[in-house]
């Protein structure tokens, strides 16, 4: 307010402004300066600290012990996450189960661990992932190891759709032929529920009726 | 973020109710409309044959100005999916940015693209492979030297998909 005003009544308006700049010298800049010296004490002076709170937690902290406890209780809501994954969350979160659950609710994954030695304890506890990256290095572990070992590791926490869908119970009736009929009695609806209601049976007779084509491929 | 919300529930509708054969794709939960699940069925006569491949769809906040991410959640060996199961096919990539420097802008990412579109395309792509995109080095070269190999651990994946 008090710069626009003597602007418009002086007659240069460059000198009258470094003059109000000279007469605000004062608290904003000692606050700056403050600022400055505040990080230059935090960064430059005592690294040691600095590098501790940023830069190698990993490797100086102690990493927090995570129960398995805990871990199994993530994995009982989402089958589909690996427990590896879990267990590296839950370690780089400090073990907290909320955050771990929040985290797979909102992206719809958790990123695999980066280094192998973590991932080799919970394997075998983990029967849906048993023999996956076996079998599958089993023949290509000759020529392109580092691709399929690592493609192998990505997937060690998938599981078969069937598996995945929970759809074993419903193998027998849609072999004998039952659910076709369901799907056709479903109202054809279009509201946002319905829509969400016809999808999953739509997705989950493509599994079955996947499964069922397979099988028959396989007997041939 | 609201007309990417509008966008995709019609594009929902659409699929739902007109059923394209060995494709599915759907919000994982009611209340997130950015991230997909979705089925694509291996094509015939070819390795993947049989198999179901689930991927997951993610969408950005400007869909559908830019085009979402496609990425594998099964085990998959093919030259244009990198190890993590990201796909790399040219509709997904923004006619902006080419760093292969070989696709038409007409066969690249527009808002005129659509979900179903995406899927066709991949499902084409199971079936050619490209092999001047080597997003998987390895599979690339198994492609062209090793053809059995290639197909015998393709037709695996592809059982696997479907637990047998």
């Amino acid at each position: 307010m008090s710069s626009s005003s003597s602007s418009s009544s002086s007659t240069s308006p460059s000198s009258s402004s470094s003059e109000d700049m000279a007469g605000s010298i004062g608290v904003p800049q000692l606050i700056f300066c403050a600022i400055v010296a505040v990080l230059f004490y935090r960064y430059v002076l005592s690294p040691s600290q600095a590098s501790g709170g940023s830069g190698s937690t990993g490797q100086r902290r102690p990493r927090p012990t995570v129960s398995q406890a805990d871990i199994e209780s993530v994995r009982a809501v989402f089958p589909h996450i690996s427990m590896a994954a879990i267990r590296w969350d839950l370690e780089k979160n400090g073990g907290s189960v909320p955050a771990t659950t929040e985290k797979i609710l909102n992206d719809g994954f958790l990123p695999e661990p980066p280094t192998p030695v973590t991932r080799q304890t919970p394997s075998p506890l983990l029967p849906s992932a048993n023999g996956q990256p076996g079998s599958l290095g089993g023949t290509g572990r000759s020529q392109a190891p580092a691709s399929l070992s690592s493609s192998a590791a990505a997937t060690l926490g998938h599981t078969d759709l069937v598996t995945r869908y929970g759809l074993h119970s419903r193998l027998e009736t849609y072999r004998a032929g039952t659910s076709a009929e369901q799907l056709s009695s479903c109202p054809k609806k279009n509201d946002k529920a319905s829509l969400f209601i016809r999808g999953r049976e739509r997705r989950d007779l493509m599994i079955l009726e996947a499964r069922k084509k397979m099988e028959g491929m396989l007997r041939r | 973020m609201a007309k990417a919300v509008r966008r995709l529930l019609s594009e929902y509708r659409e699929l739902i109710n007109n059923e394209t054969d060995g494709i599915y794709a759907g919000p994982v939960s009611e209340d997130n409309f950015m991230l997909w699940e979705c089925l694509i069925a291996g094509p015939p006569d070819t390795p993947f044959e049989g198999g179901m491949f689930s991927a997951t769809l993610k969408f950005p906040d400007d869909y559908p100005l830019s085009p979402p991410e496609l990425k594998f959640t099964c085990e998959i060996l093919h030259p244009n999916v990198y190890p993590d199961g990201t796909v790399c096919i040219s509709i997904l990539h923004p006619p902006g940015d080419d760093p292969n420097m070989y696709e038409s802008a007409s066969e690249r990412w527009s808002p005129i693209q659509s979900v179903e579109k995406v899927l066709l395309s991949v499902m084409s792509m199971l079936a050619e492979p490209n092999d001047e995109s080597g997003a998987n080095v390895d599979a690339s070269k198994m492609f062209r030297e090793d053809r059995a190999k290639y197909e015998s651990i393709v037709r695996r994946c592809a059982r696997k998909t479907v637990g047998l």
